[in-house]
């Protein structure tokens, strides 16, 4: 059969910060359907979590791949580590699977370096998505300067690329 | 790689091979995925499109958000701009009205006809199948 659409598995990776979070839609190891960021203010936490919500429903993913903030080594702020159990528990609701991936393993994977940096892995990831990151790759950080808000996409993307490359 | 294959929580799945046989099902369409390869904004689409007024972009954002079927001119004229078939833009319709076709073409086939046709019989089993005659 020549189905145009063949079913693959959609995945919906977040990558919660400070400012909010970035999330990106794939389909299959080429694809990305969406990808973006989305910024809380206030209750923080509550904001993510209802944006997340909107995002499950719409896309409906098979996985939700997450950091993993629980991992040894981890030193993510106390509301990010609260959010992450609540979105692990919100979509367990909806009978989605959760998949978490450290720090650690997502450099191991993209980069083939635990040292490695998220400026290179966000390099790396706009020369493979020209089309859809090369345009939100953020300049340099300098020592004095706050990480940029564009690096939660590449962050959320780094997370699809590398649950891809561990079902390999 | 098999120690990343335990990289997840939840249920102690072996999610390498989990992974491989789950499967979405494909988005109602996917008009905005290909709006965004091409870099255009939705007023933009929307002049491609032909629509009028102010609320060109709205349009198009309720095509995209699946809240409005667009006409067979709308989705040809997406065909024209986006370069995709209609079949591959509005995948999710599509696998629901060729799902909705096999089912039919199931019941067809079980009524008898006079004079039987074998080339109807083989054409209504491969629309049961899911297969359709261009696809065959």
């Amino acid at each position: 059969m020549n189905r145009i659409t063949p079913k693959q598995l959609r995945i919906l990776t977040v990558a919660l910060s400070t400012r909010g979070f970035g999330f990106a839609v794939t389909e299959g190891r080429k694809t990305i359907i969406e990808c973006g960021g989305r910024a809380a203010a206030g209750d923080k936490n509550a904001q993510s979590l209802v944006k997340i919500r909107k995002l499950v429903d719409f896309y409906r993913p098979g996985v939700l791949v997450l950091q993993d903030v629980t991992a040894k080594g981890s030193r993510r702020a106390p509301r990010i580590k609260l959010l992450n159990q609540q979105v692990i528990e919100e979509v367990r609701k909806r009978n989605i699977k959760v998949s978490l991936i450290s720090g650690k393993q997502l450099r191991i994977l993209l980069l083939g370096d635990e040292k490695g940096t998220k400026q290179e892995m966000a390099e790396m990831l706009a020369k493979d998505f020209p089309d859809e990151l090369a345009s939100r790759l953020p300049p340099k950080r300098r020592p004095w300067t706050s990480e940029d808000c564009r690096m939660d996409i590449f962050d959320a993307v780094a997370l699809a690329v590398a649950f891809e490359m561990s079902d390999k | 790689m098999i120690s990343f294959c335990r990289l997840l929580c939840g249920s102690e799945l072996a999610w390498s091979s989990l992974a491989s046989f789950m499967s979405s099902s494909p988005l109602h369409n996917y008009l905005r995925t290909n709006r965004k390869r091409l870099a255009l904004s939705q007023e933009e689409v929307g002049f491609l499109l032909g629509f009028q007024g102010e609320s060109k972009g709205i349009k198009v954002c309720r095509n995209e958000k699946f809240v409005r079927e667009p006409s067979l001119h709308t989705a040809l004229a997406y065909e024209a701009i986006y370069g995709r078939p209609v079949r591959e833009l509005f995948a999710g319709a599509y696998q629901k009205i060729e799902e909705g076709v096999a089912a039919r073409a199931r019941i067809l086939s079980f009524r008898k006809d006079r004079k039987p046709n074998q080339k109807k019989q083989k054409v209504l089993a491969a629309l049961a199948r899911g297969h359709s005659e261009g696809n065959s």
